[in-house]
């Protein structure tokens, strides 16, 4: 027994020693040490090109991939206020997580630098978020190019389908997971884009929660004429799936085929958003050729 | 004969009972009250379906387990099942199997009650017997164990795959196929007629173990029949259904309270009342805050821990069995 412990120590003060030097290992990074608390803002810093200047990210943050060699400083919403003070930053930007984690991060880490809070839950709030971070980080200009872009975008999108009444709007029922059945409700980033893109989402009906869980029935009911996936990794064959579930043959969406796998930049409310919503209108207006529609939705 | 009279009346009632809600559960639903849609109503019966299956396999497991363990807070997970099964769900959902198609998520919790069903037997096993306050104790402490490794697995997982969990750890009675709740179903009748079969047993074994073997019981060998039925039973649903609460330990004491405690009439009576009360409160979870869901978990245990704390209540007064 003694002789296995003692084993068992002097391997862990081995694999201690041997991770050490990593732990002190310093990032040379030139100017402003940034951190970035959610995957989106990894997301807008690139954009705005301050990709060298990330020291530390939270995890999940996989895109573009360059981010993935960033270090880790804690998961979403669990910021790790240890590893944040360690990479010496000189600006940390959060989402809105629980306002006991942003009170603890300004507590500890205002007195050292700055902490941006910024709220991203909706096009025009990341629209005015990446012009904040821009005026942090002395990239304005990059900022107003990006944000008359995106503008540029939404503004297109809302004169071709801001008019269309309730009645004209496609019927799109979002399936973010499956098990049990959850959608996308009034107030999310998805259902704005779909409303954006001439379509009607149906989950909005689902009042006072972002991610309602459904019953199987209410989606019969909505007869949707698009199904639109995101959410977790489907299945092969996820449109057979669908078609076979119990009473669903006599939906719309599944007599016509029109079921569509969104790709990942729509698990996010970053600024890969912008560059989807011309396809997404295109894949809700879209009455035929479903095949070819839902190969464009997948992003690149 | 007043006796069978009333016996008759009684078994009258609850049918007509049961009728009701299984009525109420097909006319009722999250899109409003509804007759002469016929793709409505098939969804409708098979959730009505799965509900009564799950009801009633948990009661039955709950009823048999208070009865081979002599113990009044005994319920269907008391073996260790949940962790087990969610361990197995769990592993699936972080591995990122579910990929591979929609029979992998009961596959891998069935596997996991399973194998936390093996061990902990194995873990209670002392020579030929299994000690009922060994096998009582590996269960718990199989389960504690389980559950652990599934909140872990929890804490690393993503939003999406954590609300998934937590979801599953609620219960949830949808139904997208067929071949789901009929399987759960067919499993769970075989286990409910083997413990009305053997539920002669099952009386002289709340006697005391060493009474039951006076009077000619192979107290061992039914102890064994009754912990695998129980496990299988608990598996199979909660492999389809998740983990829905309170069920397996309220609906025997209730009918316990209201029949007796002979377990010839207490197992096909727990069966028809559980299987009702499971389909009327997922029927509640449906509709009250439509067209959103309750978790089924929530509804029950709503309903079920005011009914708890009323029994613990009453025990002072009476005896459970």
């Amino acid at each position: 027994m003694r002789l296995w412990l003692t084993i068992i120590l002097m391997i862990a003060v081995v694999l201690v020693v041997l991770s050490w030097p990593n732990r002190l290992q310093e990032n040379p990074v030139e100017g402003l040490r940034i951190i970035s608390l959610s995957p989106a803002i990894t997301e807008i810093l690139f954009e705005l090109g301050l990709g060298e200047q990330i020291v530390g990210v939270s995890e999940y943050s996989d895109y573009p991939l360059e981010a993935e060699q960033i270090p880790r400083v804690g998961g979403y919403g669990e910021p790790n206020i240890e590893l944040i003070l360690r990479s010496r930053p000189g600006l940390v930007i959060t989402q809105q997580i629980s306002p006991e984690k942003i009170r603890q991060l300004q507590n500890k880490i205002g007195p050292v630098c700055p902490v941006l809070v910024l709220k991203l839950d909706t096009l025009t709030e990341i629209v005015e978020s990446v012009q904040e971070i821009a005026k942090a980080t002395n990239t304005s200009k990059r900022g107003h190019e990006l944000a008359d872009r995106w503008n540029k975008k939404i503004e297109r999108l809302q004169k071709r389908y801001g008019n269309l009444s309730e009645k004209e709007r496609v019927r799109v029922y979002v399936e973010i997971g499956s098990n049990p059945l959850r959608t996308c409700g009034q107030g999310s980033y998805l259902s704005e884009i779909i409303s954006l893109a001439g379509g009607k989402n149906m989950g909005d009906a689902a009042t006072g929660s972002l991610w309602p869980v459904i019953a199987s029935e209410t989606v019969v009911v909505w007869n949707p004429e698009v199904i639109l996936l995101s959410g977790m990794k489907r299945s092969g064959d996820f449109k057979q799936e669908i078609s076979s579930r119990l009473s669903w043959e006599d939906i719309e969406a599944v007599k016509t085929g029109r079921i569509i796998e969104l790709g990942d930049a729509y698990k996010r409310q970053g600024p890969r958003l912008f560059e989807e919503l011309e396809k997404l209108a295109d894949m809700i207006q879209s009455k035929t050729n479903e095949s070819k529609k839902s190969k464009k939705g997948k992003s690149p | 004969m007043s006796e069978k009279a009333n016996r008759y009346t009684k078994a009258v009632g609850l049918a007509v009972s049961l009728a009701v809600v299984v009525a109420l559960g097909l006319v009722l639903g999250p899109s409003g009250f509804c007759v002469n849609d016929w793709t409505i109503i098939k969804l409708r019966l098979g959730s009505v379906l799965l509900a009564a299956v799950a009801g009633a396999g948990l009661s039955v497991a709950g009823a048999v387990l208070q009865g081979v363990l002599r113990n009044p807070l005994a319920d269907p997970y008391v073996l260790g099942m949940s962790g087990g099964a969610g361990l197995g769900y769990g592993l699936v959902v972080i591995s990122g199997a579910v990929a591979l198609g929609s029979w992998v998520l009961p596959a891998g919790a069935f596997a996991g009650a399973l194998g936390c069903m093996v061990l902990v037997y194995m873990l209670a096993k002392t020579g030929q017997n299994i000690p009922v306050s060994t096998l009582l104790l590996a269960g718990v402490i199989v389960g504690a164990m389980t559950g652990a490794l599934l909140m872990f697995i929890i804490s690393v997982g993503s939003y999406e795959q954590m609300h998934d969990m937590v979801w599953w750890m609620l219960g949830n009675l949808q139904v997208t196929d067929w071949k789901l709740p009929l399987l759960v179903g067919a499993a769970t009748a075989i286990g409910i007629v083997l413990a009305w079969v053997f539920s002669r047993e099952l009386n002289v074994m709340v006697l005391g173990e060493e009474e039951a073997s006076f009077l000619g019981v192979r107290v061992e060998l039914a102890k064994k029949l009754f912990f695998v039925v129980a496990s299988l039973m608990t598996g199979a649903v909660v492999s389809v259904c998740g983990l829905i609460g309170f069920v397996g330990l309220i609906i025997p004491h209730a009918v316990r309270l209201a029949i007796g405690p002979d377990n010839r009439t207490l197992i096909p009576v727990a069966a028809i009342v559980g299987a009702g009360f499971l389909i009327l409160a997922n029927t509640f979870a449906q509709v009250i805050i439509a067209p959103k869901v309750l978790p089924i978990g929530v509804v029950t245990a709503f309903l079920g821990g005011p009914f708890f704390i009323y029994l613990l209540r009453r025990r002072r007064k009476g005896v459970w069995i």
